[in-house]
């Protein structure tokens, strides 16, 4: 009774000290299992029943629902007009089929969980026939790829007569007209086929369809499908199925509740970002957790999956959902389990596809003579009597074309990028087993390449590379009858070769190279006839990139690995209690990576001397010193890092007196990763977590269904006191449908579920990755950047000391309360509804305290003083139908919208300029200028409210803000919330799939909205030299590429255009311009073809032939069509439009198996 | 048997969850403050923290003094977007992000709160060190004293009223608490004085040793730059000025003092004399020779010594140089003409450009300005004229240059290098071709003199070059306060105080002058002067000691500030910025040409505050202006 007080305190307090916590919940597991009674119990006999006016079919579902009894029939057996009433107790089956069929035509055999219905009277009249009429059947048993079945045995029902097949899958068998043969085969459904008189016969053997139907995976455990309250999307592998080596690719739009968008298009860099019910949080993870068989892996991870080895995917969104995540579900979880064996002979199954890849849209820059007006007129436009950075002489002479080595024009775009570029996949996977051990085992190869042209000039070949390679193992053995041992091995391996940079990188030296200052390569001159090397193209003091020569010079190859070892334990403790059941699994995962680069430094030159009237010119090298034609060698990064993951669990699963079904879970985890490059000390030490964590669920009458759940999480990342957290979440379900009231409208309304969860989720990530332990202050004891030097000659440095975090021991877990009412609905079985409805609010998010710079602090300081909110809705939809005539159709759609906004930040005040203030405002909130229009001259300017943004004069022709405040002055103050996030609030996505015999066909659409993006108008601005964040071509000088759309309109002193797309043009970084504004920003709403596919599956006759069961050939294509109103370059992209761009692929594949 | 198994999966619960201590993965002896003053050794590393703020002098983009007055022009190539001191010279100064921002650490100002914030750190804790000997004790305490005022004056010079940091507040503080006032002019220097005035008792006449201890603060670098510090409180920028006399804060209080006090003098004069005469003690003395083995003339060893004042290595006059920061040839290469012919494609980069005004400051021979010297063809400066052999030291004989360049005092030799000019590097006599398409100019983006002059003050005569990379022979710290600074301080507080110029007032000066191989002003003035009575009233002898300022200090970053606490920026800095033309071939070069139109209002004498501080914290009024 103390106890039961004391759970209540838990509720009341959230969290509670950690140590008498962790004893009670001992304790706690402790009693659960003593007291679980020991009152025998028949598991699958004691069916309830109290249907009125029901169908047979009804019937059998009912006790399908309340028992593992599968129910095998031919339609023609079964009057579905019959109405008949059932009002049973604990009943065994076959008393209710005694009760039922008694008296009608229809008798029944039970085989192995499976009950076989046929009409009774033939079986008597066939009894007097049976000597007459004797027939010699023969056939073939195959299974659904037309694969001949060894070993199937074949029985004449209610006799023991049987035989069983040879190795191809024939047998002979005597009947009589009126039997019946039950076919059976390890690991497919049983088939019982009527004889009239047929002679021959092939039957087909169809797979045992797995649980997953009935079943749902939840958190630790499975659930069966009617009794989860919890908020859960599960997807079908096949839906994930994409032309592309990633499958974070395939998530935009495929599963409700999922935001996800994908901005680069680089094999190896094109993971999309993906985040569940959006963000609400402003820590550094906001991305769920990724489970893959119960182990936490990164979202590289997750891409490099194989969907063919996937046998569940689902994505949990409430907080019941992920509350036995306890530390790690805030952000919502991922949960991917992968195929076992099953029993049966062994299946290969082969996929091979060949894919064209290239980018969706083509960014059109200006000519180079354009190029070149325009740079001179940039820098006349800003100062009269400034440097042109070509001659009079040197445009007339590019404009006549002269000689393209003195007067180049290179297009650096065509030079270096090809229009398309081919990948290959390949990937099988073999499964079977017997009754001792299973096994699946996959592999995979793929081969990626980049758009990057690489003519002959090296013997290497720079372009990117990347090849994946993958295996998989999974092992289930069965130990005694109720242990099971699983072993799991997994391991990915990544071989690249490519630019020394990276093709995003190389992307990015291309769109800032001049095209009009050099050719790629200079045709040697007179002198260098017999130079060896190549003479690239440069100019002044070999400053310049030459892209051409950054491809060439070299390449990195890096070489990844992921290893994964699994073992799992399971024991079924029913002989100790019914239902009882535990396991143990432990894995550890290892992570490996080195690269290395080969390059040689290029000799550059330039040219310095041109006589037109000869038009001989002479070349002069610039680099002599430097350039070196022999490659050279560079070590790179290597890294590596070890997790170790361990959970037991103890499950408890049983229904009493056939109404109360009980079950209860207590999970222990256990966590340590370590990484073998970490920068600091305190970086350098393990990251854990433990946890312990429980679910407990009632249902009573399959009709109103209540769940608890828990987590109780530790992590080391706060002080001692505030280091466990509990977090608790309750729902409750009800199965309108299976009321008896419903009875009426189950043939429409087939499924009405509603369902409501509520509880508390703990994030430990906050903050910044690299900010471990809050509660220690960070401090650098020997830094030189705060030492100083002394001594005549400078010679006595001491290194200073630095703080880069100040200790705060109250720092604790950050917290999300969800709230979430949902609704299933099915419709004549064929559509299915789910619809969810969720509220969030995070407290506790770590935030930083606002900043005085009197207040001398080196550092940032933080404190959980932030709370967010969010809501939203996500809503799926699936349609299914077979038709007569073998023709299926399938569409899916589904919604999600997810909006979450600052409730609490730490900010000034802003009670005088309330727009500035965040609360209220969607977390990813842009403040930026409103932008009136373009300044028709430099009176206007004069004439206008100062606007001196980054401190630099504004012009005619530059952006004209408008003052907010009305203090006569553009200032931060005048900043205002613009547009929408730039991670949208709505994903949508909708498809359908048909087939018919041989062909099927399948088409899916996938659109966002409601976000914004901006052009990135300091990395677009025309001639300037950009650097990038960590820029590798920041030593160089560089001009940005000129956009078509800019050249196209631009404010000009001839044609001062106030709305043109770009402002006055400059040669330099104008600040004025490039601050975040409404001139630049866009719709990011799209809606794209995101995939197609039409197959066509050989017929059985022809792929005997090759000895294959089944092939299929296909052609898919992702990102076909786009629909945006922004046309410059794909939307998806946002801003950064001169990145690596997303691909377009179009696909030919060949699946196979034997 | 039932119970052996459930025993088993209590253990391996057990093992899962594990204990309560797996979590923590922290080892004790991870380092946090409290380390930083377990002993002398690691406390001294903290004393090396509070110096590290000092900032770089010799840096001319993050010096004010070099990059953002009208001595030195850099080209537009170079200055680009981020050459935050010269943007500051073309006007750019904001309030949204404010160049050199040493306010709160932003645009390459360092964060001189967190340096004030550390130097109370290092008091706070000092007495942690158990071993530190109460000797060492008492001077590291003095010198973090001494630099804890000096990153408040640095910051009073730029701001003006700045709120004062005597202790630090915990790091958890009520946000309210956290919102400081500035406080107001007299304050904050009464506060700095104080300080120094601690500091100074406890601070050595000189250091140990040089060779390890150059840079540590002496007793006379703490009395130097209270002189300083005094003179800049008595100047017309803060004392009783005007124009920020309506300057009031949210609380009311007025922030500057809005009567002139001539005490304020008064106590300057007294600490440059006190300061002075510590000095002497100490052995600092001006540079007065200049060792050779060459046989050179008395005119190139004049120049060569000036050259070497401050940039000697243990120079007898630097009574406080930049240790940290030492100008290096990555400098030197700056100013630098390119004199010979090479094969590297960079040997030089030659864009830190002396602008004319510079080259017309300096005294004729004579020893008076150019347009009060009736020898000098005023007039006629920017006219061509042949150098005589006789002039060789000054020009390459036979060869053209403006009369401006002839008939000059030796400081004008030993500062600016010119077009035909003889630029002396020991034993070698070279001279400078700057006219366009000759050798030193552009050759690389950025990289050429903006005006066609070069700076030739910071570079020692006993530098060589080579045909790559000119060798730099000396890396010298760059200067910070020098005797003869304090020399023409002492000159121009006196002068102030009295009711006119006496021999007490002249003697300063005339010493500068002595130095510099030309007569006293007195002398000086009545011979050669078109007004030879200038010396003898106030007025005039207040022009007559700045203008020797200007010039004894020139490129040594003292003039933009100088200028500002004269209130005299407006004067100068709204004039064009000129050279000659250095896209002219051969005489054409010798044109007149505006580099840039500078702009200079009241608003400019004091820097602002980042607007985003202020919205933290609006108990911080703006400067007037902006």
């Amino acid at each position: 009774m103390k106890k039961l007080i004391y759970v209540n305190l838990l509720f009341t307090k959230g969290i509670v000290k950690p140590f008498r916590m962790m004893r009670f919940l001992l304790i706690f597991a402790l009693f659960l299992n003593l007291s679980a009674g020991a009152s025998t119990f028949s598991k699958t006999n004691q069916i309830k029943l109290n249907l009125q006016q029901v169908t047979l079919k009804q019937l059998f579902e009912s006790i399908k629902s309340q028992s593992d009894f599968r129910f095998v029939y031919n339609n023609d057996v079964i009057d579905d007009q019959q109405k008949i009433d059932m009002v049973v107790n604990d009943a065994s089956v076959e008393s209710i089929l005694d009760q039922v069929l008694n008296g009608t035509s229809v008798d029944y055999q039970i085989i192995n969980k499976q009950i076989i219905l046929f009409k009774a009277e033939d079986s008597k009249t066939s009894v007097a026939a049976q000597q007459d009429n004797t027939l010699t059947i023969r056939g073939t048993v195959t299974d659904a790829t037309g694969g001949p079945l060894p070993g199937a045995s074949i029985t004449v029902l209610g006799t023991t007569r049987g035989v069983t097949t040879d190795l191809d899958g024939t047998f002979t068998i005597d009947a009589s007209p009126g039997d019946k043969l039950v076919f059976n085969f390890i690991g497919m459904d049983s088939q019982v086929i009527d004889i009239t008189n047929q002679t021959r016969l092939n039957v087909e053997l169809k797979e045992k369809s797995e649980e997953l139907e009935d079943v749902t995976v939840v958190a630790f455990a499975k659930q069966k499908k009617e009794s989860v309250l919890a908020s859960i999307e599960t997807v079908s592998p096949s839906d994930l199925k994409v032309p592309s080596s990633n499958l974070t690719s395939a998530l935009a739009g495929r599963m409700s509740g999922v935001i996800s968008y994908q901005r680069s298009g680089e094999p190896g860099e094109d993971n999309a970002q993906f985040f569940i019910r959006g963000v609400t949080t402003f820590g550094y993870k906001k991305d769920p957790l990724i489970l893959i068989d119960g182990i936490e892996l990164s979202t590289t991870d997750l891409a490099r999956m194989h969907p063919d080895d996937i046998a569940a995917f689902s994505i949990m969104k409430d907080a019941t959902a992920t509350a036995l995540y306890g530390a790690r579900g805030a952000n919502g979880v991922i949960l991917v389990t992968t195929k076992e064996g099953k029993e049966g002979k062994a299946k290969v199954s082969i996929r091979f596809e060949n894919s064209l890849s290239q980018a969706t849209k083509d960014i059109k820059f200006a000519d180079p003579i354009t190029y070149m007006l325009l740079h001179n007129e940039s820098v006349l436009t800003r100062d009269p009597l400034g440097d042109l950075p070509y001659t009079q002489e040197e445009v007339d002479n590019t404009i006549a074309g002269g000689n393209p080595m003195v007067y180049p024009q290179t297009n650096w775009q065509d030079e270096l990028l090809k229009d398309y570029t081919m990948n290959k996949r390949l990937n099988f996977n073999m499964s079977g087993g017997g009754k001792v051990a299973r096994y699946y085992l996959a592999g995979g190869v793929t081969q990626d390449n980049g758009i990057l042209d690489v003519e002959k000039k090296n013997d290497f070949n720079s372009n990117i590379n990347l090849k994946r390679y993958l295996m998989r193992s999974n092992i289930n053995i069965n130990v005694t009858s109720t242990t099971e041992a699983v072993v799991r091995m997994h391991g990915t391996f990544d071989d690249y070769r490519g630019p020394i940079q990276g093709g995003t990188e190389m992307y990015r030296a291309i769109v800032r190279s001049n095209p009009v200052r050099f050719p790629a390569v200079y045709e040697p001159d007179a002198a260098h006839i017999n130079t060896r090397h190549v003479l690239f193209g440069n100019d002044e003091n070999a400053n310049y990139i030459n892209p051409y020569a950054e491809l060439v010079k070299g390449y990195k190859e890096y070489s990844q690995s992921l290893m994964l070892a699994q073992i799992e334990l399971k024991q079924d403790f029913s002989f100790v209690t019914e239902g009882l059941s535990a396991r143990v699994l432990g894995n550890t995962t290892r992570n490996a990576y080195f690269d290395v680069i080969r390059s040689y430094n290029p000799f550059y030159y330039t040219v310095s001397d041109y006589n037109p009237r000869t038009d001989e010119y002479k070349l002069r090298v610039l680099n002599a010193n430097e350039g070196r034609a022999s490659l050279d060698y560079q070590p790179g990064d290597k890294r590596v890092s070890s997790t170790f993951y361990a959970e037991s669990a103890l499950q408890y699963d049983r229904t009493f007196n056939e109404k109360h079904g009980v079950s209860g879970l207590l999970v222990g985890i256990m966590r340590q990763s370590l990484s073998g490059n970490a920068g600091s000390l305190q970086a350098s030490l393990p990251s854990r977590n433990l946890g312990l964590s429980g679910r407990f669920t009632y249902s009573y009458d399959s009709r109103y269904f209540g769940e608890f759940n828990f987590g109780y999480n530790g992590t080391e990342r706060f002080a001692k006191q505030e280091r466990f957290g509990f977090f608790p979440s309750a729902g409750a379900a009800w199965f309108v449908s299976n009321e008896e009231f419903w009875t009426p409208l189950a043939r429409t309304i087939t499924k009405l579920k509603l369902k409501a969860t509520y509880g508390l989720v703990g994030n430990d990530q906050i903050g910044d990755q690299n900010d471990r332990f809050f509660y220690l202050s960070s401090v650098t004891i020997n830094d030189a950047n705060r030492g100083y030097r002394w001594g005549t000659e400078g010679g006595n440095f001491v290194n200073g000391v630095s703080i880069s975090r100040y200790a705060n021991d109250l720092i604790t877990w950050e917290t999300a309360t969800k709230a979430n009412i949902g609704i299933e609905v099915g419709l004549w079985d064929k559509v299915d509804i789910q619809a969810d409805l969720f509220t969030e609010y995070r407290t506790n998010i770590l935030w930083d305290r606002l900043s005085f710079a009197t207040f001398g602090l080196q550092a940032s300081t933080k404190a959980n003083v932030g709370e967010a909110s969010s809501k939203g809705i996500d809503i799926s939809v699936d349609y299914q139908e077979n038709f007569s005539n073998g023709m299926w159709v399938t569409a899916r759609g589904n919604f999600t919208y997810a909006k979450g906004i600052f409730e609490v930040v730490e900010e000034p005040d802003y009670s005088a300029t309330p727009w500035r203030s965040r609360v209220g405002h969607p977390i990813n909130q842009q403040w930026g200028y409103i932008a009136e229009r373009l300044f028709v001259d430099d009176w206007e300017v004069l004439n206008s409210p100062e606007q001196t943004l980054g401190g630099e004069a504004v012009r005619g022709g530059d952006i004209k803000y408008r003052d907010i405040n009305g203090d006569d002055k553009i200032t931060e103050l005048d900043m205002v919330p613009i547009g929408y996030p730039e991670t949208p609030e709505i994903i949508y996505g909708f498809g359908v799939s048909a087939g018919y015999k041989a062909f099927d066909l399948s088409v899916f659409f996938q659109g966002s909205a409601r976000s914004s993006f901006w052009i990135d108008a300091a990395a677009t601005a025309p001639f300037i030299n950009y650097n990038y964040n960590n820029d590798p071509f920041a030593g160089y000088d560089k001009n940005n590429a000129l956009l078509q759309a800019y050249a196209d309109s631009y404010w000009s002193e001839d044609n001062r255009d106030l709305y043109a797309l770009w402002p006055r043009l400059s040669d330099s970084a104008v600040p004025n311009n490039t601050a975040r504004n409404t001139w630049f920003m866009q719709n990011g709403s799209f809606l794209r073809l995101k995939s197609a596919e039409f197959g066509y599956a050989l017929p059985a006759q022809f792929t005997r032939k090759f000895g294959t069961e089944y092939a299929r050939f296909y052609v898919s294509g992702t990102n076909l069509l786009t629909f945006s109103k922004f046309k410059l370059w794909d939307p998806e992209m946002g801003g950064n439009g001169l990145g690596y761009p997303v691909q377009r692929v179009v696909n030919l594949g060949v699946q196979v198996s034997f | 048997m039932k119970n052996y198994r459930l025993n088993i999966l209590i253990l391996l619960l057990l093992l899962t969850t594990g204990s309560c201590s797996y979590l923590d993965v922290v080892p004790d002896n991870v380092a946090t403050i409290d380390d930083a003053f377990v002993d002398e050794a690691s406390a001294e590393r903290f004393l090396a923290t509070c110096y590290s703020y000092l900032p770089n002098y010799g840096d001319p983009w993050v010096n004010p003094g070099i990059g953002a007055g009208d001595e030195v022009w850099f080209n537009e190539e170079i200055v680009g977007s981020d050459f935050n001191s010269a943007l500051i010279a073309r006007g750019l100064q904001n309030a949204t992000d404010p160049h050199l921002n040493f306010w709160g650490g932003r645009q390459r100002g360092k964060n001189l709160y967190v340096a004030i914030r550390d130097c109370n750190i290092f008091l706070e804790n000092i007495d942690n060190a158990h071993d530190l000997s109460d000797i060492r004790k008492k001077r590291w305490v003095a010198e973090v004293k001494f630099l804890k005022a000096y990153y408040h004056f640095w910051l009073f010079k730029s701001y003006g009223p700045i709120p004062i940091i005597r202790e630090n507040l915990p790091i958890y503080t009520e946000t309210k608490d956290v919102k400081v006032y500035r406080d107001p002019v007299d304050d904050v220097v009464d506060y700095i004085v104080e300080l120094i005035d601690e500091a100074a008792v406890d601070l050595p006449l000189i250091v140990e040793s040089e060779i390890i201890e150059l840079g540590r603060i002496t007793r006379p670098i703490a009395l130097a730059i209270k002189a300083r510090v005094l003179a800049t409180a008595a100047s017309p920028l803060f004392n009783g000025n005007p124009d920020f006399s309506s300057i009031v804060d949210n609380r009311g209080v007025a922030l500057f003092n809005a009567t002139y006090d001539p005490a304020k003098w008064q106590l300057a004069a007294d600490a440059a004399k006190e300061a002075i005469d510590l000095c002497h003690e100490a052995n600092f003395s001006l540079v007065n020779d200049y060792d050779t083995r060459t046989d050179i003339s008395d005119t190139i060893a004049r120049e060569a010594i000036i050259r070497s004042i401050v940039t000697d290595r243990g120079t007898p006059e630097v009574i406080w140089g930049a240790t940290h920061f030492t100008f290096s040839q990555g400098y030197q290469r700056m100013l630098v003409p390119l004199l010979i012919q090479v094969t590297s494609s960079n040997p030089v980069s030659q864009f830190y450009a002396s602008t004319l005004r510079m080259a017309e400051l300096f005294y004729t021979r004579n020893g008076v300005p150019i347009d009060e010297d009736a020898s000098f063809d005023y007039d006629n400066r920017y006219e061509l004229r042949t150098a005589v052999t006789a002039e060789s030291d000054f020009v390459r004989s036979g060869e053209q240059t403006a009369v401006l360049h002839f008939d000059r005092e030796a400081r004008f030799y030993a500062n600016i290098a010119f077009d035909r000019g003889t630029y002396f590097l020991d034993p070698t006599y070279y001279y400078v071709q700057t006219r366009a398409g000759e050798l030193a100019t552009k050759r690389n983006q950025g990289e050429f003199s903006a005006t066609g002059y070069f700076v030739k003050k910071l570079i020692n005569p006993n530098n060589a070059l080579n045909t790559n990379t000119m060798l730099a022979y000396y890396e010298f710290p760059f200067p910070i306060i020098r005797l003869g600074d304090l020399y023409l301080l002492y000159a121009e507080a006196l002068n102030e105080v009295k009711s006119a110029p006496d021999q007490e007032v002249y003697e300063y000066v005339d010493l500068i002058r002595e130095r510099a191989g030309l007569e006293g002003v007195v002398e000086s003035w009545s011979q050669y002067s078109s007004s030879p009575q200038k010396p003898t009233t106030q007025e005039g002898m207040r022009e007559i000691i700045q203008h020797e300022r200007l010039i004894e200090l020139a490129f040594e970053g003292q003039r933009f500030w100088d200028l500002r606490r004269w209130k005299k920026a407006e004067e100068y800095m709204n004039k064009p910025i000129q050279g000659w033309n250095i896209a002219g071939k051969g005489t054409e070069f010798y044109n007149v040409t505006t580099v840039f139109t500078p702009t200079f209002t009241f608003k400019d004498y004091l820097w602002p505050i980042r607007e985003y501080e202020r919205i933290q914290n609006p108990n911080l009024v703006q400067n007037p202006g902006w």
